[in-house]
């Protein structure tokens, strides 16, 4: 067995912290059984988070310009939810699980159409996984009082979200930076996968690439530092305390103590 | 659920015999005691006794030679549920004290109830119907399912015990609806809810395992 490296015992490292910090949190909402769903949401929103965070940690070859914004631009959508949802949580959560079950009604029906068409061992596991859809609903609500809602789960867009929030800096700035890439704009697109030609006589076109992206700590830095906010954002309106996550900090001591900073080894991707 | 499960409890600690048994001796009580959107079948029914009711129920049922075993079948659960209406029907006093191997049980049982098509949930739901029949509160049409309700003992053998199951429950979602405080109001329902947490407190350690 080889010996883990530097940068493993890091992503080791932060995988215990985050995962302590949040189970803190998890903790210390104490259920109200008149809105069961407050906890359920709240703190799901919060694993969420968190299982991102983790992910785009304990991958650090994702950690360049490609792959990161992935991942940020999900971490922010759930920061923009979670903090539209505490403004009024008791009426907000209904809302988001409402749309989810709804969402996964559409999916079942779309799926049982299909299910006429099907035949042999492709039928029998689509019909096991419909069973399971369908009790995965109904635990909640009967599939057959779920309210379809095809439009945005709030009846609001993501800005306006934001902007009742009060983070619409954190929308323009973040947010929207990142949404080139998970929807492959010309924005993105045209600067990770195009680039001038090689010719003079071909100028005018723009070939395809691969753009060489390095990975890169600061990716770590901003998926900590939106975990922060969404845990800071829980422990002010869920639990009503001061703002208590250091997850940016301590990750950056940690790369202090473990990498020093009077030599050039800061932590890359590899 | 909550406002059903003594039904289970009941017929798990007794037997199903025994639980109808039970509701035909509360409905002769209370049939000529007639209250208005009230089967005495759900829990939260009870919490309206007043003093003298409540003495003359127990003292119906001590008659009708169910008190006994009553009190014997509800007793483990009543110690879980110490605030539960129910404790007023039987004499002896819940202790409070949590007997671990019966909670297991019980868990276990919770679990089946959860799914209101499993044979434990609609058998437990078909006891409201019962008590609906019992009191003479309850009339169906000839033809309709319900109508063939005793079919239910065989659910969900027979596509005929189906369709009673399905017709029970539709029944009992709308008794529920016109005899029970709506959900947040309902002082039993969150009560037996946040009990539940107390006697098994939610295990998160999960969390920082990998």
């Amino acid at each position: 067995m080889t010996k883990p490296s530097d940068i493993e015992l890091l992503v080791d490292a932060i995988d215990a912290k985050v995962r302590q910090e949040l189970r803190k949190r998890c903790e210390a909402l104490k259920p109200d059984f008149v809105a069961p769903e407050v906890f359920s949401v709240l703190t799901a929103l919060l694993a969420r988070q968190a299982t991102l965070a983790l992910e785009i940690t304990s991958a650090p070859q994702l950690w360049n310009g490609h792959s990161a914004p992935l991942f940020m631009r999900a971490m922010t959508d759930v920061h923009i939810t979670l903090s539209w949802i505490l403004m009024d949580t008791n009426a907000r959560v209904q809302q988001y699980v409402n749309h989810g079950l709804g969402q996964a009604v559409l999916e079942l029906e779309r799926r049982k159409k299909r299910l006429e068409s099907m035949t042999g061992e492709s039928k029998e596991a689509a019909e096991k996984f419909i069973r399971s859809l369908e009790a995965w609903i109904n635990h909640q609500k009967w599939s057959f009082l779920v309210e379809i809602n095809i439009g945005a789960w709030s009846g609001k867009n993501t800005r306006e979200m934001a902007e009742e929030a009060g983070i619409l800096d954190f929308y323009n700035y973040v947010y929207v930076p990142f949404s080139q890439c998970a929807h492959s704009t010309w924005y993105h697109v045209g600067r990770y996968n195009s680039r001038p030609s090689d010719s003079p006589l071909t100028s005018l076109l723009r070939i395809p690439c691969i753009a060489d992206s390095p990975g890169d700590v600061w990716n770590l830095d901003l998926a900590a530092k939106y975990l922060d906010k969404s845990f800071n954002a829980f422990d002010e309106k869920a639990l009503g305390v001061a703002p208590s996550s250091d997850i940016r900090d301590w990750i950056g001591s940690e790369i202090e103590s473990r990498f020093g900073s009077s030599n050039d080894t800061k932590p890359r991707a590899e | 659920m909550p406002e059903v499960i003594w039904w289970d409890v009941i017929a798990e600690r007794g037997t199903h015999r025994f639980a109808a048994k039970v509701a035909e001796e509360i409905a002769a009580y209370f049939r000529p005691r007639s209250v208005k959107d009230c089967w005495w079948a759900f829990i939260s029914d009870y919490a309206r006794l007043d003093d003298e009711t409540e003495r003359g129920l127990r003292e119906h049922l001590r008659q009708g030679k169910v008190l006994n075993d009553l009190s014997d079948c509800l007793l483990e659960f009543l110690n879980l549920y110490p605030e539960c209406p129910i404790c007023r029907l039987i004499e002896r006093r819940p202790s409070g004290i949590v007997d671990i191997g019966y909670l297991h049980r019980f868990e276990c049982r919770i679990n089946d109830l959860s799914d209101n098509r499993s044979r434990a949930a609609v058998l437990a739901q078909a006891q409201v119907v019962y008590m609906g029949f019992v009191l003479d509160k309850l009339k169906v049409k000839r033809g309709l399912a319900l109508a063939e309700f005793p079919e239910v003992e065989h659910y969900p053998k027979t596509e005929k015990s189906e369709r009673v199951g399905a017709s029970i429950c539709c029944t009992v979602n709308m008794a529920a609806g016109t005899m029970l405080p709506k959900y947040p109001e309902d002082v039993w329902v969150q009560y037996f809810w946040r009990r539940s947490l107390d006697l098994r407190p939610m295990n998160l350690t999960h969390l920082e395992s990998r």
